[in-house]
């Protein structure tokens, strides 16, 4: 930067001016008066050598120079900075002079410098040179970081509001929604769009300043209106701002002043006065850039009209809210004139972009009719998106999508409310099939499945008590859901109670969406059939698929601490109440599971939906146990969760198998798979090692198994399932050894892989009980 | 004499102490279906035949005011309809709980159940599991094996089911799962094995349940017999022509009048009879010698039934509907008929309306399948069509107009059993499978009530 002194030094005739400022980006500014007329604007020349190649009139108030003179005149100029970059263009002689003069005269205007030469004045403009125009509002943001970091050792500054450095001011203030504070006012021509500054409000605080401007007939020709953004990390206004000063330049030398009293405004305020002057804005790609910032990227006013829109139209099919995820949205746009980039979404506060990765867009013949002659344009109409960010539907007010077309412009579309649906709440899993029908292949799935997990656990509420009978031990039955199978359970029960003896207490627990009428009636109709011979208690949860995971709060409402899990639609056979009872009898019996029988397509074996244990060691499994759609996957991870457990067979059979829809088993896999290393950390909290999948006789350890199905060899590589039963009391893996693949007579040590060889006993913590398994 | 399985005989034991209770899903005074008809009769039968008998009807509650019970020994089961399981057959607690305080408050020593709905197959697995009273099954069609409505129809093309199992219920039910099936099986048996027998009114219907798996030794075949007045000979037929009315209309070209009686519904087959008569009314010829006479309710039809059928009398001349009537004036309806038809959709198991028909001496016109196959032999007492097929029924009857073949048919007509005779034969099945019953009782029966009563 060039800065010429000004010289106030007295006029010599005709004319007489100076040159204040010579600047190579910012032009040049001065001023100068005809002694003949001193109210004639006097016309003066920039010029390379001897061509004239700018002009300009005197028509700014000078104070200093009517002070002066004893006379009110208008005596100052400016060339703005377009001017000086304009120069390059006559770069013919790099020797030629720069020179002010005034008109028809060939008067030079003095400085207290020489001027440079268009060589070096080029020189100059190519050292500060701007930044590259951002063309995005990412590069945008990145310019105002970098202002704001060049302002802080401004802040170190003498701040002295002279006269001579107030270069305009500002009226009023407003601040959006996302904390941005933008401005409106004046200043002079001259200056960057874009600077570093410091506030001065009681304090001093650094700031970046981008401003864009427009005509104002209000104004002299040296200054222009100006809407500009104010960015600072340190200061906002509030309530008690009054008057503050913008300081920037070398030397923070120059500054804005407020009106005092400053106006605050809304952002809708601000925007809607902006609104009324846009077309007359200009600037250059950074200018575009703010003009987004405002109105587009950080205003989510619904855009007013059909130009803004660049003739766009758009709608939105569906939207499903997946809280913790985002939004998965469908729709078209048809955008005739430029090409739609990236969407947006906001939801209340939430402000959600489309993943790049989710984001497609299809074909929409079905708007051809409407869209005529748009056949390429229909081609890339349907979108379908996952919106990612944190989503909640206690925030959901003014849904607004925003269409980004490529070089940044945007358009905002309000979304009617009524198209969306929660997930967990109005919509199932199997809704966001119809966004992406290849769900579970999207790379956000794991995401996806965490928050629909999610979601499912925030749809549990804890369980209503309708009757209570506390007792220690006692059968938990979950209702089942179809009304016939509501009254099977109750025979199949007073059967028991008929015939196989007394049973000590049941707690019964009703789903309020199915069955809560028929099983209140049956309930106490039960009730009054075995009188106080069965302590009976009701509750009520909303879905029985919760049952399992709400299982250590319906213990603790009923005070159960030994019990016996029937999940809906689950019947024990008659060897399963019997071996019931004993588990209910025998308190140190620990997990046991029942194996309940599924058709050919279903998977018997060891699960979740029955099974006998205690409150105690629930409730601490339960603290780290995933949720899981439907309520049950596998053994929900009961497995790893007790040092010894048994399995009875045969013991329970089910009434309606329900198979997982593809997308609801793929999030449970996930879920399952992803919740492995907690139950690790558990297992490793309880004292347990954690089982490895490794060759026994390797130093492995094998405490605990997957479950071993009849029938089914164990022992890939030696590992501890033999595919044989234990029997009870014999020591299996832990503290014994086993034969891999071969059966264990009792008394008899086993071998891995069938070759004699011992293995080591598991290094389990001293008096872990052994896992046992048991045949019923 | 029962025709049986495993033939059932004998005469009324003398010495018997304690009623025999004859358990009924509903009572004649609220609905006129076929067992409930045949159960009453028994009742009636039994303490004709100087047997303690009393009759326990289930009522639903808001049906109370139109129960009309004939005696002190009858009783009610007051039941909320709402409260009824019709898949697994599952009463409310409280059925059992009323049951149990009659039969031991009336020191019951048997007990017969015609069939078990209302009552529920709880109430059976009570009975045997809380008591000792032996207790029998009647039954009067496949509602153990199947649930629609125990017709083994299809549904809902309603085709002929020849065997149930779980996957092929689980079609017509698609709402229930083949483990739901499997699981009905198995509770329906687990009440019904207990029974110390099984009456069945048809070797069909036997026949079909043992191939379900109940066992043969304990199933008997006796006929419905016929409520009567007890005028000795009344269930006899009559000969050809005999009788009330207008008689012989088929005689010297006049009409042939076919009569139809009972409930009009699509299972007892009303929609091929009006198919056949849309046929047969394209045929002048032949109409000209027909007539056909339609008796019985219209009850729980859709309304485009209804409109068709409304729609049919109008508008041929050779049809008539002639509304509800009296069961107590069947024979003479009858009379003034030529033949009968049963053109029923399903199996059936022993239509009362052929014990009737034969009754009043009149052939019968059957679709040939099941038990009314069985209950009319082609050719001997009545001719048979192919089960839901109009055209063939409109051949039949066309065939049935004449002389000689009435005739014969006329002459086929076996003797038709009444309720004294179905009584002693219950009696003779009784002392079979619960010997105490027909003789001096044992001890331990006796030991069992009063447990039952404790």
């Amino acid at each position: 930067m060039i800065l010429v002194g000004t010289d106030l030094q007295a006029p010599v005739a005709p004319h007489s001016g100076f040159i204040d400022l010579f600047d190579a980006t910012q032009g040049v500014r001065g001023w100068a008066v005809d002694h003949a007329d001193p109210r004639a604007p006097v016309r003066l020349l920039l010029c390379v050598g001897e061509h004239a190649v700018a002009e300009t009139v005197c028509d700014s108030d000078r104070d200093d120079i009517s002070a002066g003179l004893g006379l009110a005149v208008r005596a100052g100029f400016s060339f703005g900075g377009d001017a000086m970059r304009s120069l390059s263009a006559y770069l013919d002689d790099p020797d030629d002079v720069l020179s002010i003069r005034v008109a028809d005269t060939g008067h030079l205007l003095p400085s207290a410098g020489a001027l440079p030469t268009l060589g070096e004045l080029v020189a100059r403009l190519d050292e500060e040179r701007l930044p590259e125009q951002p063309s995005t509002t990412a590069d945008f943001e990145l310019l105002l970081d970098e202002l704001r970091a060049a302002a802080d050792p401004m802040v170190l500054e003498g701040l002295r509001p002279s006269s001579e450095g107030l270069q305009g001011y500002v009226e009023t203030l407003a601040v959006d929604s996302h904390g941005q504070v933008w401005f409106m006012g004046w200043m002079r021509r001259g200056h960057l769009h874009e600077f570093s500054a410091v506030v001065a409000e009681r304090q001093k605080y650094p700031a970046a300043v981008a401003v864009m401007s427009y005509a104002r007939d209000d104004l002299p020709a040296d200054c222009y209106g100006v809407v500009g953004l104010i960015s600072s990390s340190a200061w906002k206004p509030n309530s008690a701002t009054n008057e503050l000063y913008l300081y920037f330049g070398r030397e923070c030398r120059f500054h804005l002043k407020s009106h005092t009293p400053l106006r605050m405004i809304t952002s809708d305020e601000l925007i809607g006065e902006y609104e009324g002057i846009r077309e007359r804005c200009f600037g250059d790609g950074r200018t575009a850039s703010l003009q987004r910032m405002m109105t587009t990227l950080e205003s989510w006013l619904p855009t007013r009209t059909p130009a803004q829109w660049f003739a766009t139209a758009c709608s939105i099919d569906r939207i499903l809210l997946v809280p913790g995820l985002g939004c998965l949205v469908e729709g078209w746009v048809l955008s005739p004139m430029k090409r739609v980039e990236t969407l947006r979404l906001r939801v209340g506060a939430r402000v959600m972009s489309a993943d790049r990765e989710s984001l497609f867009w299809k074909p929409r013949p079905d708007l051809l009719a409407a869209y005529p002659g748009g056949s390429r344009m229909v081609d890339r109409a349907g979108f379908v998106g996952m919106f990612a960010g944190a989503a909640e539907a206690e925030d959901f007010s003014d849904p607004v999508l925003k269409i980004v077309f490529q070089g940044g412009a945007s358009a905002n579309w309000a979304v009617d409310t009524a198209l969306f649906r929660r997930l967990g709440h109005s919509a199932s899993v199997e809704d966001a099939l119809l966004f992406f029908p290849a769900l579970q292949d999207e790379a956000f799935f794991p995401r996806f499945a965490a928050a629909a997990i999610q979601a499912e656990r925030a749809a549990m509420n804890p369980p209503v008590v309708l009757s209570a009978a506390p007792a220690r031990r006692a059968m938990v039955l979950v209702l089942p859901e179809d009304r016939c199978d509501l009254f099977l359970l109750f025979e199949e029960l007073a059967q028991q109670c008929r015939t196989g003896g007394a049973i000590e207490a049941v707690v019964f627990v009703a789903a309020s969406r199915s069955n809560r009428s028929d099983a209140l009636w049956l309930f106490r109709e039960f009730q009054a059939i075995q009188e106080a011979a069965v302590a009976c208690s009701l509750l009520v949860i909303d879905d029985a698929a919760h049952a399992f995971a709400l299982l250590p709060e319906i213990l603790r409402a009923t005070g159960v601490q030994r019990f016996v899990f029937c999940a809906a639609g689950v019947f024990l056979r008659a060897a399963g109440w019997a071996r019931a009872r004993d588990a209910l009898a025998d308190e140190q019996a620990g997990l046991v599971f029942f194996e309940v029988e599924a058709d050919a397509s279903g998977q018997p074996g060891v699960s979740a939906r029955c099974f006998a244990w205690s409150a105690g060691p629930l409730a601490r499994w339960a603290q780290t146990a995933p949720a899981f759609m439907g309520g049950y996957y596998c053994d929900n991870g009961l497995l790893v969760a007790a040092p010894a457990y048994a399995v009875q067979h045969d013991a329970a059979g089910c009434t309606r198998v329900t198979h997982a829809t593809k997308v609801a088993e793929a999030i449970n896999a996930a879920v399952y798979r992803s919740a492995a290393p907690v139950r690790a950390a558990a297992r490793m909290r309880a004292g347990e090692p954690v089982r490895t999948n490794v060759p026994v006789g390797a130093g492995a350890t094998v405490r605990a198994g997957e479950p071993v199905r009849p029938g089914q060899p164990a022992g890939h590589g030696g590992t501890l399932d033999t595919g044989e039963s234990v029997r009870p009391g014999q020591p299996a893996a832990a503290g014994g050894t086993v034969h891999a693949g071969g059966s264990v007579p009792p008394g008899q040590p086993a071998a891995a892989g069938g070759t004699g060889e011992a293995v080591r006993p598991a290094a389990g913590p001293a008096g872990a009980r052994p896992r046992r398994r048991v045949t019923a | 004499m029962p025709d049986s399985v495993s033939t059932a005989g004998g005469a009324t034991p003398p010495g018997v102490s304690g009623p025999i209770a004859i358990v009924a899903h509903t009572h004649p005074s609220i609905s006129k279906g076929g067992a409930e008809i045949a159960a009453y009769s028994l009742y009636e039968g039994l303490r004709r035949i100087g047997t303690d008998a009393i009759f326990i009807a289930v009522c639903p509650s808001q049906d109370r005011s139109r129960l009309m019970l004939g005696s002190d020994r009858e009783f009610v089961l007051v039941s909320d309809q709402q409260r009824y399981d019709h898949f697994y057959q599952l009463s409310a607690g409280d059925i059992w709980r009323q049951l149990k305080a009659i039969l031991v408050q009336q020191d019951v020593r048997l007990v017969n159940f015609h069939h078990f709905l209302q009552v529920g197959t709880n109430s059976l697995r009570a009975l045997a599991a809380e008591t000792s009273i032996p207790f029998t099954v009647t039954l009067h069609e496949f509602l153990a094996i199947c649930a629609h409505h125990g017709q083994m129809v299809t549904r809902p093309a309603r085709r002929l089911c020849n065997m149930a199992s779980p996957v092929a219920c689980a079609t017509c039910f698609p709402e229930h799962s083949r483990q739901q099936f499997a699981a009905r099986k198995q509770v329906i048996q687990s009440a019904l094995m207990p029974a110390a027998g099984f009456i069945s009114p048809s070797h069909f219907l036997a026949d079909r349940m043992i191939a379900w798996g109940l066992p043969r030794e304990k199933f008997v075949v006796i006929e419905n017999g016929l409520r009567t007045d007890g005028t000795p000979g009344q269930q006899s037929p009559l000969a050809p022509g005999g009788g009330f009315g207008v008689s012989g209309q088929g005689f010297e070209g006049r009409p042939w009048t076919f009569g139809y009686f009972g409930q009009i519904t699509p299972f007892k087959g009303a929609d091929i009879l009006l198919d056949t008569i849309d046929l047969l009314a394209g045929q002048p010829d032949i109409a000209r010698k027909l007539r056909i006479r339609v008796h019985g309710n219209i009850i729980g039809q859709e309304a485009a039934f209804v409109s068709r059928f409304e729609t049919t009398f109008e508008k041929h001349a050779f049809a008539t509907y002639a509304g509800p009537y009296d069961n107590a004036d069947v024979r003479k309806l009858m009379l003034g008929c030529d033949y009968v038809l049963t053109p029923s959709t399903w199996w059936e198991n022993s239509p009362v309306v052929i014990q009737e028909a034969y009754a009043a001496g009149r052939p019968v016109i059957c679709t040939g399948i099941g038990g009314m196959a069985e209950k009319v032999p082609n050719r001997r007492s009545g001719l048979h069509f192919r089960a839901g097929d109009p055209t063939d029924l409109a051949r039949a009857m066309s065939e049935a107009a004449d002389e000689v073949l009435h005739k014969a048919l006329c002459s086929g007509i076996p003797a038709v059993s009444d309720q004294t005779a179905m009584a002693r034969d219950y009696l003779a099945s009784f002392e079979r499978f619960a010997a105490p019953v027909g003789g001096e009782e044992s001890p331990a029966p006796r030991r069992r009530r009063a447990k039952a009563a404790a």
